[in-house]
């Protein structure tokens, strides 16, 4: 177990390096560069690239910030002056968190629910009605359902706040919005596996040897349904905390999300690199924790046991 | 055989070169595709969809249009590599030279490529006079080159459009710097009562650089114009007088190159007195090509005496401290300030209105580097107002500096920013009554077309424009660029297509640039040079001439 986890760590400082060296390379491939503005002279184009040594060989500059990384630098915003990216980061990232988090936790536990309801009922009205749902959410955008519910509940019905990032009650709206595509996917992905599951013979024979109906739903179909699950939770997760572009500039919220977006648009060398990088070690750091995970899950699954 | 094959051959194929030749001579060619660069967005895809169609009804010239993001878009028209860029300027100070300097030879944002001996004479000659009435003159003469050669091909002169609650009073905005001037800003009748008097307003983003030396966008001068004073600050009617600002009186030596300023007591919001020495300082760092400003283009284009010389001297070889003595820039003692000009100039003191000039607390940018003004506690203020608290990307919170000099003139105790960057969510909070004032971007036009809250549309004081690359083989012809902005239906553009009031561009030069000579503005002068209506028929004859010109089939409706 230790080994693999030890391989496994060294594949992710390689598969991070490999990340930051291709969005490196492809960030300076775009035209333009973080300075490009329309009332910049060649002249003092030339000064601003000396002041931040980009006037430097490209391999040069690649060098410098594969060191800096190396010793966690990740520098200074080149749009918003004087700021670190590791301000940014540090500020940003706790409200996506809590924001993705919330909206994971509704939008799993009642796309799970509603899947469960729905493979069990197979071809019953709670399966149509869930599928319907499903199918409605999936294809309805986050920002339809987001200014949609900021009219009704805000505007009209003055109920909830319709923007900002304050308290609990300011929370409601943008979660229940990330939620409900959340809620869609994990709803027609909990359905099919539940109901592929159903299908084994190992049910029969559990329902055969005569377990009470509950038994075998927790003990043999979910247990075994929750697998595919817990496969996506890995990059679910690492997407949904770093902040989604849409529902935090629609709600004001201060995140992370909105960095993705606009360090690209405005050629924000060092936040591009920053941000990527910060997401790439979540996302390869949760991939492993459900690596890990599923020998919990799964007692088929001994990790690194082939290979040793 | 074979090699009498051969020979006939060859035979054959100079005979269909020599016939190619003169069919090239005789048959005009296809016009080459005219490729426009543009940003992307719906709205812009729309108003090109009404300008393709204008030029493809008029002209029978099809226009394809390349979409691509700002940065790519800019980068393409420095490059020079497009046919039609649709491009467009703000002024930095009020005078035609704003605009019509881009357009010289040799300046760096001459993307067309454009070249007139007369047109560079002419503003060489305005920037050596001060006699106004003739400064006029040449730029009227500069505009109608302009309108002749056609390089460009104005289209319209932007308004925007915001609703403010009715309580909202005071608000001065501007074309010319920050967008917004909330001095003498107050509040009359909200409900819940003006005590104490506050604004909700949204800035729509980070203010990305508040250090004044190096600041460039409009959000950040906002809140640089609420916190700064400089030598004079204009008024509400845009007058530059003695004792609106820092300056309590100046004074104009004989030959005008030498202004005396005499700054009155007034502290930062720390205490600290405020001395010549802020502005030495400041104006120093912006002409120092180490700090790389932007904007030190103004200060050279004040005049002060070895700016320009400074300017262009190399960090690595020359020994900028050395040159930066000479700088016509001297505090002659603590309240005293002496500027000398390389030759006098009528747009000094207006420039000293800009951002760029506006002293930043040398003690704190001393003490945080290159950490000066990134949180609210490494700031200074010296004018109307201070940043209370600062949440980056979120939220900026103004509150009354109370020892601003003015102070007595300040009502309002506090303006709150919002850094919502959804126009949508911000129009949702104006409703909700947590915003007092929302733009209204152009989708949402139809919407608030006839609410009670509407302000008439404001002038932002930018031009919007097609370039021609003077270097495409049919855009080279000055009568086919001439044709294309003819057919332009300007009118109709703004009316049916913009529809947020903004004006039909009928010259470069925008209405709110003023006419120091006569008063009122620069445009009444100027007249119409480029048509409000298309004028179809001098366009297809224009077309015709061109093209024939230089041997391009002439589209069927032009013929």
């Amino acid at each position: 177990m230790l080994r693999y986890v030890a391989r496994r760590l060294v594949y992710a400082v390689v598969t991070l390096w490999f990340i930051a060296t291709l969005t490196f390379v492809l960030m300076h491939l775009v035209p333009g560069d973080p300075f490009s503005s329309e009332k910049l002279t060649p002249q003092i184009h030339q000064l601003m690239l000396k002041k931040y040594h980009m006037d430097r060989p490209l391999w040069q500059q690649y060098l410098t910030y594969l060191g800096n990384l190396a010793r966690g630098d990740l520098g200074y915003s080149m749009r918003q002056m004087n700021r670190t990216v590791a301000d940014m980061i540090r500020e940003g990232f706790p409200v996506s968190a809590h924001l993705g988090l919330q909206a994971l936790a509704l939008g799993l536990v009642a796309g799970l629910t509603l899947g469960i309801v729905a493979a069990l009922h197979h071809n019953g009205w709670p399966d149509y009605v869930a599928v319907f749902l499903a199918l409605v959410f999936i294809s309805v955008p986050n920002f339809v359902v987001g200014s949609v519910a900021q009219y009704v509940f805000g505007v009209r019905l003055g109920w909830l706040p319709v923007a900002r990032w304050e308290s609990p009650i300011h929370t409601i709206l943008p979660t229940l919005t990330l939620a409900v595509s959340l809620l869609a996917g994990q709803t027609r992905l909990m359905r099919t596996s539940v109901l592929e599951v159903l299908g084994q013979d190992y049910i029969r024979t559990a329902h055969a040897k005569g377990l009470a109906p509950g038994e075998v739903l927790w003990r043999h179909t979910l247990r075994n349904a929750i697998l595919p699950i817990v496969t996506v939770m890995g990059p679910l997760t690492a997407g949904i905390v770093t902040g989604t572009f849409v529902v935090e500039t629609m709600f004001g919220i201060p995140g992370l999300g909105k960095y993705y977006v606009q360090s690209v648009y405005n050629r924000d060398y060092p936040l591009i690199m920053g941000t990527t990088v910060f997401y790439s070690v979540l996302l390869v750091g949760l991939n492993l924790l459900v690596d890990l995970a599923y020998t919990l899950v799964d007692p088929r699954i001994r990790l690194g046991k082939a290979a040793d | 055989m074979r090699r009498l094959l051969a020979v006939m051959g060859a035979a054959a194929a100079l005979l269909a070169l020599a016939v190619g030749a003169a069919a090239a001579e005789s048959a005009p060619k296809p016009v080459p595709p005219i490729v426009m660069i543009s940003d992307t967005g719906d709205v812009v895809r729309t108003m090109n969809q009404a300008l393709q169609e204008m030029i493809r009804t008029n002209l029978g010239l099809e226009i394809q249009v390349e979409y691509m993001d700002f940065k790519t878009r800019l980068e393409r028209m420095r490059n020079r590599n497009f046919a039609i860029a649709f491009a467009g300027w703000g002024p930095d100070y009020d005078d035609p030279m704003t605009f019509l300097d881009l357009f010289v030879t040799g300046s760096a944002f001459n993307d067309p490529g454009w070249s007139n001996a007369r047109y560079d004479q002419l503003l060489e000659m305005a920037k050596n006079t001060t006699d106004q009435e003739r400064r006029m003159q040449y730029f009227v003469e500069a505009e109608k080159i302009l309108a002749q050669e056609a390089p460009i091909a104005p289209i319209y002169w932007r308004s925007r459009l915001s609703l403010y609650k009715p309580w909202v009073k005071g608000i001065i905005r501007r074309a010319v710097g920050a967008e917004a001037e909330y001095k003498w800003a107050y509040t009359q009748g909200r409900p819940g009562g003006d005590s104490p008097m506050y604004l909700n307003l949204n800035l729509g983003e980070e203010p990305p650089d508040l250090d004044p030396a190096t600041s460039t966008d409009t959000v950040s001068f906002l809140i640089l114009n609420a916190t700064l004073e400089g030598l004079v600050r204009k008024g509400p009617d845009g007058s530059i007088k003695p004792g609106s600002g820092l300056a309590e009186s100046w004074t104009v030596s004989p030959d005008g190159r030498v202004y005396t300023f005499k700054l009155r007591r007034a502290t930062w919001d720390d205490g600290t007195p405020i001395t010549a020495e802020d502005f030495v300082y400041q104006w120093r760092r912006v002409i120092d090509p180490r700090t790389a400003s932007q904007y030190q283009f103004m200060m050279e284009l004040a005049g002060i005496q070895n700016g320009s010389a400074i300017a262009r001297m190399d960090p690595e070889k020359d020994d900028i401290d050395a040159a930066l003595q000479t700088f016509g820039v001297k505090a002659l003692d603590e309240r005293t300030l002496q500027v000398t000009l390389e030759k006098p100039n009528p747009l000094f003191l207006e420039l000293t209105t800009f951002i760029s000039f506006l002293p930043a607390p040398r003690h704190l940018v001393q003490r945080y580097g290159d950490r000066y003004a990134s949180d609210a506690d490494k700031i200074g203020a010296s004018g109307p107002f201070r940043i209370a608290s600062w949440t980056h990307g979120y939220e900026l919170v103004l509150e009354k500096n109370p020892r601003y000099w003015d102070a007595a003139s300040v009502k309002l105790q506090r303006i709150h920013f919002d850094m919502i960057q959804d126009a949508g969510t911000a129009l949702q909070l104006y409703e909700q009554g947590s915003l007092d004032i929302a733009g209204v971007a152009s989708r949402f036009v139809d919407v608030y077309r006839n609410h009670p809250d509407l302000q008439p549309p404001w002038p932002d004081g930018s031009a919007f424009y097609w370039e021609f690359n003077v270097d495409h083989p049919v855009l080279k012809s000055a009568k086919v660029r001439r044709a294309i902005a003819l057919a332009i239906d300007r009118q109709a553009f703004a009316e049916r297509v913009l529809r947020n009031g903004s004006y039909p561009a009928t010259s470069l030069v925008p209405p709110v640039i003023t006419d120091p000579a006569r008063g009122g503005s620069f445009q009444a002068r100027v007249g119409e040079l480029f048509p409000a209506r298309a004028n179809v028929q001098l366009a297809r004859q224009l077309l015709r001439e061109g093209l024939q010109e230089l041997g391009y089939e002439v589209p069927a409706v032009a013929r």
